[in-house]
């Protein structure tokens, strides 16, 4: 009893420290957003405002906004990158849920050979294919469109394969009996094996949304006018060579990830049997 | 679980489908012009698409080039002038990389001297020598020589026919700032003007108990004590790194025996806690960019007295430090539009220009008579530091601009902290320096 005892409140130690590993730097974010600049710069670091500053969350959004003299807004910012987030992660699922399926569940020939050319090509690092799928974005016209920033995203192989991976582990029972009742394949898919998957396609969705709203790079490269800025590129506006405002900057990023906070709760529950399912660990 | 997804998903959707885009407000000699494909804006008949300038400005900074645009597009140009933010300096160069083999390059870019040489070499960027020296549009021999010569053969390309491939934009110099009430507390009335009066000061603040200089870990540093030891940092036919010559051991020996004896300590990479231990009163020295000027300034308010002074220079050697700054190139587009993207980089540099330029960011005025404006000559009498930078000028050199460089600034940042770890002897390091770099630069001739 006294070992369990101690077990318990061994593991819970190590469960808290663990807890304020990963809450710490959020902490630190929204104290030192609250902060006064001399606050930010002072040594020791001040762990807590001595009164929140909280007029730097409109100042944030107005100093990005201002900043870009440009004269576009960080709500265009914003709404852009949902929008580019949202539509990319859409694509996203449909196109794996397709793939995963094929690959899981039908035969054809030469599955095996193209399931592994799939995979060869998450090997390739994104700065090789930058010159040509910029060239390719150049040549279809897509140049600062919102084409240029989603359609090159709207299929990802590690995506496919989590699903697929998913698919395999459905019983292929099921399949027949419902081609016994005279399901088709694309039915199954949708009606069966989609709703089945849901873990996977919550992790899918959190990984993809995750990667799309955080993408600096890309955006950067093919857009130029600030009406097709997105919230990565507005923040780094924020920052300059000399001098940044940590205390506007941490506003700003507290902001900015809202979205993904919000949907993280949404999908919570799903995408940590997802990532458990999969064998795939964070 | 699709009820959430599908909610997510049609409210980014809905989202960015409620809010029509307001178009920005056009330069005005602009009518309206089809959508555009590319970066680059082909002219079509009587419609000429604003020239396209990317740039890294940010903040304040980004508001008086906004200003200085808006001015110029006012004045009726030939072809206005659109601002676009490319990130920092290392995104720009990738967006004007990957932009190189498609033609459609934007008409104006913010640029290094290596970046340069690379755009040089893929001809994607044009030489402006029959622009400057052009009858009606180019520039006279006194306007010429207004412009501080380091600054201006800055922009010359010794491998490229010395011909002039960009005109200066962002130009600052390394500066030593001091705080003479910790000097006055060591027993000195005066900025050291030699390493070894630095070295003796920076001693002896650490003795009355405040610190000497905080160490940041920068490239152009290295340069510049290297060249105020009397050496050089390249061969005169810039093949051969001479980090190991008897400057070049001395630079770093400084950095060790600094550390050593605890005149001098290092800051966190990359973070300002340099200039956070300057304005708190902490160290007496900090060397960075005249640019930080303003930052400092704004730290510091009225707290205490700092100034600003030419870097110290070794003994038997003259004053010297180095000079930063990008330029503007005029990349390969139209002759109307390279004619017309010229006419703006000779406005940006014009006497008045580069004063509104200098006075609201912190850079450096190009042309001598820039200090002859109100505007300047009000902003020397705000305060005698404001004219530091500026007088150091013509002590101002620039460093070298090869291709491989960038890759040679991480080995010479590598080195400068091994000579403060203080593990490995400065001839030896200074010499392995040399070598690595030297193979960095052979490699990148290839």
């Amino acid at each position: 009893m006294k070992t369990r005892g101690t077990q318990r409140a061994a593991s819970y130690l190590i469960l808290t420290l663990g807890v304020l590993l990963v809450a710490f730097p959020f902490f630190w974010m929204l104290s030192t957003s609250l902060q006064t600049p001399e606050e930010t710069g002072a040594t020791p670091p001040t762990f807590l405002p001595a009164s929140p500053q909280w007029q730097n969350y409109p100042a944030a959004w107005g100093s990005a906004a201002d900043a870009s003299s440009e004269r576009a807004s960080f709500t265009i910012y914003f709404r852009n990158s949902l929008f580019v987030a949202g539509a990319v992660t859409a694509g996203v699922l449909f196109t794996s849920i397709l793939a995963g399926y094929a690959f899981a569940f039908m035969n054809f020939a030469g599955k095996r050979l193209i399931f592994l050319l799939f995979l060869a090509t998450m090997m390739i690092p994104f700065e090789v294919a930058l010159v040509p799928n910029y060239m390719t974005i150049d040549a279809l016209g897509w140049y600062d469109s919102f084409a240029a920033l989603i359609v090159p995203w709207t299929a990802n192989v590690f995506s496919i394969f989590i699903l697929r991976q998913f698919f395999l582990t459905i019983p292929r029972d099921y399949f027949e009996a419902a081609q016994i009742d005279g399901c088709s394949h694309w039915r199954f898919m949708w009606q069966i094996a989609t709703p089945m998957a849901a873990p996977a396609l919550a992790a899918i969705t959190i990984f993809t949304f995750l990667g799309s709203w955080n993408a600096f790079l890309w955006p950067l490269l093919v857009t130029s006018s600030p009406r097709r800025r997105v919230v990565q590129v507005g923040l780094s506006l924020l920052r300059s060579e000399e001098s940044t405002n940590l205390n506007t900057l941490m506003a700003a990023s507290a902001i900015v990830i809202i979205p993904v906070v919000v949907l993280y709760l949404l999908l919570q529950r799903r995408f940590i049997e997802g990532v458990a399912g999969t064998g795939l660990k964070g | 679980m699709r009820a959430a997804l599908f909610f997510t998903l049609s409210a980014c959707l809905l989202l960015h489908g409620c809010g029509e885009e307001k178009p920005g407000p056009k330069p005005p000699d602009v009518t309206s012009a089809p959508k555009a494909t590319g970066p680059e804006s082909r002219p079509e008949p009587q419609v000429a698409k604003p020239l396209v300038f990317w740039h890294t400005q940010a903040q304040s900074n980004l508001k008086v080039l906004q200003e200085i645009v808006d001015r110029y597009n006012a004045s009726k140009p030939p072809i206005a002038v659109e601002l676009r933010y490319a990130g920092n300096y290392t995104t720009l160069f990738e967006k004007v990389r990957v932009t190189i083999p498609t033609g459609k390059l934007p008409d104006l870019v913010v640029a290094y001297e290596s970046m340069v040489a690379e755009y040089i070499e893929l001809q994607a960027v044009v030489p402006l020598d029959d622009y400057i020296h052009d009858a009606k549009i180019g520039l006279s021999k006194a306007s010429l020589d207004d412009i501080f010569p380091s600054i201006l053969n800055n922009n010359r390309y010794r491998a490229y026919g010395n011909k002039f491939y960009t005109f200066p934009f962002t130009k600052s110099v390394l500066m030593l700032y001091y705080n003479p009430g910790l000097l006055k507390q060591a027993g000195f009335g005066a900025s050291p003007k030699t390493w070894k009066e630095f070295r003796q000061q920076c001693d002896a603040v650490t003795k009355a108990g405040k610190k000497g200089y905080a160490i940041s870990i920068d490239a152009s540093t290295i340069d510049a004590m290297v060249m105020s030891f009397g050496g050089k940092i390249l061969s005169d036919d810039r093949t051969q790194a001479l980090f190991d010559s008897p400057a070049g051991v001395a630079a770093f020996k400084l950095l060790h025996d600094l550390v050593k004896s605890g005149g001098g300590y290092l800051i966190d990479r990359e973070s300002y806690g340099d200039r956070k231990d300057f304005s708190t009163g902490r160290c007496a020295f900090i060397i960075r960019s005249s640019t930080t000027r303003p930052y400092i300034a704004k730290d510091i308010k009225d707290k205490f007295n700092w100034d600003m002074a030419i870097i110290p220079h070794g003994e038997g050697a003259g004053p010297v430090t180095v000079l930063f700054g990008a330029n503007i190139a005029v990349m390969k587009t139209t002759e109307e539009r390279q004619r017309a993207a010229w006419q703006f980089v000779k406005y940006f540099c014009s006497k008045d220009v580069t004063a509104k330029w200098a006075t609201g960011t912190g850079y450096l005025p190009v042309r001598k008579s820039a200090a002859q404006t109100k505007v300047v000559q009000s902003f020397f009498a705000e305060n005698p530091r404001n004219r530091r930078a500026f007088d150091a000028l013509p002590h101002a050199r620039p460093e070298p601009g090869v291709i491989g460089w960038q890759a040679v600034r991480k080995q010479i940042e590598l080195a400068e902290s091994r000579a403060i770890s203080g593990r490995t002897r400065p001839d030896v390091i200074a010499r392995r320096l040399a070598n690595q770099a030297n193979a960095v630069l052979r490699k990148a001739r290839q």
